[in-house]
């Protein structure tokens, strides 16, 4: 008879599911193997999912205005009702919709925007840099939110033009980290023996440069999230934003400012806003780790 | 050997911006002729490192001239290099930088194999002087795929698909000088390819590196501050001062019989390992030696 083998062995745990749920543990990066992680991107799921299909999911109508006012949290409403008997929960899960498919939006727009004026400043230099420098230096200079908030008010208050001017706001950061890597990746010396192979300006650029400058990117984007998500709910809260009566997370805060007894208007929309921002937040740590070179990779 | 210098530099002067400004090179001349090797030695901060970026192009020097078979070597701009200019190769010091750590070593090996297609495609169309030609003829044996080149330093054709950060210091620096070798250089300039090697790898990379472009049919200038490895493949030494030329000749001429204070100097630095326990003669930073050439009676 032949000695059992390590399979035959672990065979009767395999029943048990532990060496399946450790696989699927295995598959998950080691950077993201911390409770952090893990938690962070489990909330981040679970909101996105809302965004995308919380028209379908609600249990009202967000609009509806058809439950008594002010309600507190009940079986029939399970987060309460607001100052004309909208259902609190239908209006937290269709918030979601406006608050985090708008700061995805925002994140990326802002990072294409200053991530292609951060390359072309760090690559081009000169002049180019000069100009593209001393612009962001002038919006740099302005409290983020002050700006955003002066920006918003010139153009009008809504939806698009809070996105409009959080963008204005946001994209210098990018070209500012942007152009510092590409300044230092362009003097670097596997960048010269490219040069010295007869790459051009373009595929120096696509192939030594951009990918190096993506990782990085990448992780501040994720770190952006959370503070594209605060800032766009800050500029609903001050009326600059979505415009009644469309579910917003900020514009439900403000609602709760003038109604501060009634504790479910100001606490469930304020919890979405903290989880998101945390869980993205944390997301972006775990993405750091998981991307940064230095890091022991299995 | 014939009769026009592969790459001559005459009178070049490098000068770095500063108050006042610093002179890193100061009328430095000398010729590099087909197939040989020379070893351009001198303490750290003597402008070794700047004359091997002006030799290829990458620095602009603010006086003399640089020529390759006779022609002024065009600067490295903004565009791109034409394959004209891409016979002359480097390989730099830092291992940790000297490959692109976020691309597999055999695209990046396969990127010199293309540099010397295209020049070649451009000699045909061109009519490209007789040398060069011949040059290219005579390479043909040169391995023809990343795979073949990964072999020739002694890995394994596995090993294309790995990254740099696979790869030891050692490794990295054979890796990097197989990227510039591939693209069949007339010229090969390595700029301190050894000086972040341990001691039993600098002669192993050395060696390897000088049978490969004697392989080739390609000059090799080899800048080291390492007296005792450069003596073991040089053919003739320059010895460079405070960025000027102060000894040339023969390797063995110049190690057994050095003329110039500075050379003895640094010959005098070279540790002898026979049990004495006697530190090297170190020149002292408060020692200033003459800065005019040391000629050799012929």
């Amino acid at each position: 008879m032949s000695r059992p083998t390590t399979a035959d062995l672990t065979a009767p745990r395999s029943l048990l599911g532990r060496p399946r749920r450790r696989r699927l543990w295995r598959a998950i990066p080691k950077a993201w193997r911390t409770p952090l992680g893990v938690a962070a991107g489990l909330i981040a799921l679970g909101w996105l999912v809302i965004a995308l299909i919380g028209p379908a999911i609600v249990p009202h109508d967000p609009l509806a205005q058809d439950l008594p006012r002010f309600q507190a949290p009940s079986r029939a409403a399970w987060l309460g009702t607001d100052e004309l008997g909208r259902d609190v929960f239908s209006r937290v899960l269709a918030g979601a919709r406006v608050t985090i498919l708008l700061s995805l939006l925002l994140v990326l727009m802002s990072m294409l925007v200053g991530s292609l004026l951060g390359v072309v400043a760090g690559f081009f230099g000169r002049w180019v840099d000069e100009v593209i420098m001393r612009l962001t230096d002038l919006v740099m200079a302005f409290p983020t939110v002050i700006l955003a908030m002066v920006t918003a008010a010139a153009l009008g208050a809504s939806l698009f033009n809070a996105v409009l001017a959080a963008l204005v706001v946001s994209w210098p950061s990018y070209a500012r980290v942007v152009r510092s890597m590409v300044l230092s990746l362009r003097s670097s010396e596997f960048v010269a023996s490219g040069r010295l192979l007869g790459f051009s300006p373009a595929h120096s650029m696509r192939v030594d440069i951009l990918p190096n400058v993506a990782g990085p990117t990448l992780v501040m984007a994720s770190l952006d999230i959370g503070t594209a998500a605060l800032l766009l709910s800050g500029l609903s809260f001050l009326g600059l934003g979505a415009k009644p009566p469309m579910p917003e997370w900020g514009s439900m805060v403000a609602t709760a400012v003038q109604n501060f007894d009634r504790w479910w208007l100001g606490l469930f929309p304020g919890l979405a806003i903290l989880t998101v921002v945390m869980a993205f937040n944390f997301l972006g740590d775990a993405l750091r780790d998981h991307l940064d070179p230095g890091a022991e990779r299995a | 050997m014939s009769d026009q210098p592969l790459l001559s530099a005459h009178d070049v002067v490098v000068e770095y911006p500063g108050t006042p400004p610093v002179r890193a090179v100061d009328g430095v001349s000398f010729d590099l002729w087909p197939g040989e090797v020379v070893g351009l030695v001198g303490e750290s901060g003597c402008g070794k490192s700047t004359m091997a970026r002006v030799l290829t192009g990458l620095i602009k020097p603010r006086s003399g001239q640089v020529l390759l078979r006779g022609r002024p070597l065009p600067p490295l701009g903004l565009g791109g290099r034409s394959p004209e200019w891409t016979g002359v190769q480097m390989v730099f010091q830092d291992p940790g930088s000297s490959l692109n750590p976020r691309r597999r070593v055999g695209a990046q090996i396969a990127d010199g194999i293309a540099t010397a297609r295209l020049r070649q495609a451009y000699q045909r169309r061109h009519r490209a002087e007789a040398a060069d030609a011949d040059q290219s003829a005579d390479v043909q044996r040169a391995p023809a795929t990343p795979e073949r080149w990964l072999e020739r330093i002694g890995l394994t054709a596995r090993d294309a698909d790995r990254f740099p950060r696979h790869f030891s210091g050692g490794q990295r620096q054979r890796i990097a000088a197989a990227r510039a070798l591939a693209a069949r250089p007339t010229v090969l300039i390595a700029d301190e390819p050894i000086s972040a090697l341990d001691a039993s790898t600098q002669a192993k990379v050395a060696h390897l590196m000088c049978s490969m472009a004697s392989d080739l049919g390609a000059s090799l200038l080899l800048i080291s501050h390492d007296l005792s490895i450069v003596r073991l493949v040089a053919d003739r030494l320059i010895v460079m001062y405070q960025g000027h030329v102060v000894e040339r000749g023969q390797t063995e001429q110049v190690w057994s019989d050095p003329l110039h204070p500075y050379t003895k100097a640094l010959l005098g630095a070279i540790p002898a390992p026979d049990g004495a326990g006697r530190l090297p003669e170190a020149a002292g930073p408060d020692v200033a030696y003459p800065l005019e050439e040391a000629v050799r009676p012929d």
